[in-house]
């Protein structure tokens, strides 16, 4: 009886987790029927670019910080494997990963002023670059933390099979581990880049032209047409970081149970 | 040979010094971050931060323009991410067990990746997003911000992530733990609540401070949804001020740069102590068994 009641109960919440993404995709669509309506489906102009601005911040942001990620992650995995720094580093990383943004946010912009106005640069918002590069040294410690919960590390047996025949670290980095962790890597790309997409508070307080920001900024606003569109622009962010979070997901778990 | 082996040793060599040069330079934000959030933050912090509520901006035009300490506090911010939490909490953690159970202990593989999927989805969500869904589906049918629209909208991001770290922990049971149990004669309630759960009962539980730790940060959905509110507030049907909100309001007045870095400095400190106290849990729990 007891069995009944609970295995009840358990299907209840699944059927409401199961819910809510379909129920924010389902309300993210009717919402933005209106601006359907009246631009059809390809969105003009200054929408359009919102969309190239979130694009472009994000994968300069990527670009910017996969080399250091990648260091950071070999440091850990090959050169200091097992040893008292690599733990260290990978709990330094796990702290910084989930600081909020709005401090990322707040640090950078009052440093960033400081910069600028020590160069003597007139600005009015902070371009592309800075932005990016304040994205990546947030991302940086999130994509470490996630390569090193979720990328299975080369087996030792296999590395002290290739020292026996000579190699060096770089060549056994470079012929076993980068192969062995290629997956990956690209899946911990995508779940930062999913990441960086979604990011609103340091957006909005350096720059303000992404789609994050702006749908944030504009929320307020009273005109039906241009609130509607605000939820195009949700739309597509919600089906992007979605889509991009399923295939990085599912690459991770893929090679996990092989 | 001798020449071909000192050349390979030499690139390997440069690379790893490369690759130490990066990783220092990937720190120094980090570094520089705690610095500044101290050095620029210590000014604020005394006795009335944490028991006065929020200045109004004329007692932060007076004292800046006097070059004193702004009068007042976060009490309001405090009370507001505390009742916003709990009610958060209160929704995810139930919820995001029994999900995780399911996901665990589902043997129809077509639904069970369904659902997976569903909370990858979920996982990944802007919280942004989740803002402007909660003003639709509480906010404007009640005609008002509230605490409860803030609290929903903290659930959302919390609830998959106790899914997720549920379904993680449950994972690492030894597969055949269920049929121990059913031997021994227990129902499945019980071998869920007596045997299942208590196993992984620590990582549960530092799987919920990560995602409390998460849930005080989030910005932007608090102030589409709870607005924000200058007095101290407890009822759930009325608009609150949160850590992260306060920060924000601080940030639109230019004379209360102080209060945004202490503010900031509070924020950050939080976020890193229930990290800290996760892994302790987390790790203390490896210890024993």
């Amino acid at each position: 009886m007891k069995d009944k009641a609970f295995k009840i109960l358990l299907f209840i919440s699944v059927i409401s987790v199961l819910l809510l993404p379909l129920g924010i995709l389902f309300s993210l669509i009717i919402k933005s029927i209106p601006a359907f309506q009246h631009f059809g489906i390809i969105v003009s102009g200054e929408w359009f670019s919102f969309i190239g601005y979130s694009l472009s911040v994000s994968v300069l942001a990527l670009i910017i910080a996969a080399p250091f990620s990648i260091s950071l992650l070999l440091i850990y995995a090959e050169y200091c494997n097992g040893k008292k720094i690599a733990s260290i580093l990978a709990f330094i990383m796990d702290l910084f990963a989930y600081i909020p943004s709005i401090v990322w946010g707040i640090w950078a912009y009052y440093n960033l002023n400081l910069i600028f106005d020590g160069l003597g640069i007139a600005h009015h918002s902070f371009g592309i670059l800075p932005v990016s590069i304040v994205m990546a040294s947030m991302m940086i410690p999130y994509s470490v933390s996630v390569s090193i919960h979720y990328i299975p590390f080369v087996p030792r047996s296999i590395k002290e099979g290739a020292y026996c025949l000579g190699a060096t670290r770089l060549e056994i980095i470079g012929t076993i581990s980068f192969p062995f962790m290629a997956k990956g890597l690209i899946a911990t790309g995508l779940l930062s880049l999913a990441k960086i997409l979604g990011e609103t508070m340091v957006v909005v307080i350096l720059f303000g032209k992404t789609v994050t920001s702006v749908v944030f900024d504009r929320f307020g606003t009273i005109d039906d047409l241009e609130f509607s569109t605000l939820f195009v622009l949700a739309l597509f962010l919600f089906m992007v970081t979605a889509a991009v979070n399923i295939v990085a997901r599912y690459m991770f778990s893929k090679f996990w149970y092989e | 040979m001798n020449k071909l082996k000192s050349h390979r040793t030499a690139v390997d060599r440069i690379v790893f010094g490369l690759i130490i040069l990066c990783a220092i330079l990937a720190l120094i934000p980090l570094i520089w971050l705690i610095f500044d959030l101290f050095i620029k933050g210590y000014k604020q912090i005394n006795f009335d931060f944490f028991t006065q509520v929020s200045p109004t901006p004329l007692e932060a035009y007076l004292s800046h323009l006097g070059k004193q300490i702004i009068p007042g506090g976060i009490l309001n911010g405090i009370s507001g991410s505390f009742l916003v939490i709990v009610i958060a909490t209160v929704i995810a953690v139930p919820l995001g067990i029994l999900g995780g159970l399911f996901m665990y202990d589902n043997h129809s593989p077509r639904f069970s990746s369904f659902f997976h999927y569903s909370i990858f989805s979920l996982l990944g969500i802007p919280p942004v997003i989740t803002g402007i869904v909660v003003y639709l589906w509480i906010v404007e049918p009640l005609h008002g911000f509230s605490a409860l629209a803030g609290g929903i909208s903290l659930a959302i991001v919390m609830l998959p992530m106790i899914i997720y770290t549920t379904f993680k922990a449950l994972e690492t049971l030894p597969r055949n733990i269920k049929e121990d149990g059913a031997v021994l004669g227990g129902t499945y309630t019980s071998i869920i609540f007596r045997i299942v759960l208590p196993t992984v009962r620590d990582k549960i539980i530092s799987g919920i401070l990560v995602a409390i730790s998460r849930a005080v940060g989030v910005t932007s959905p608090l102030i589409i949804t709870a607005l924000g509110a200058p007095e101290i507030n407890w009822n759930i049907d009325h608009p609150v001020s949160t850590i992260s909100v306060l920060i924000w309001n601080f940030f639109n007045n230019s004379d209360m740069v102080n209060m945004v870095w202490t503010t900031t400095l509070f924020l950050f400190l939080t976020v890193i102590v229930l990290n800290i106290i996760a892994k302790g849990i987390y790790y203390g729990q490896k210890l024993h068994t």
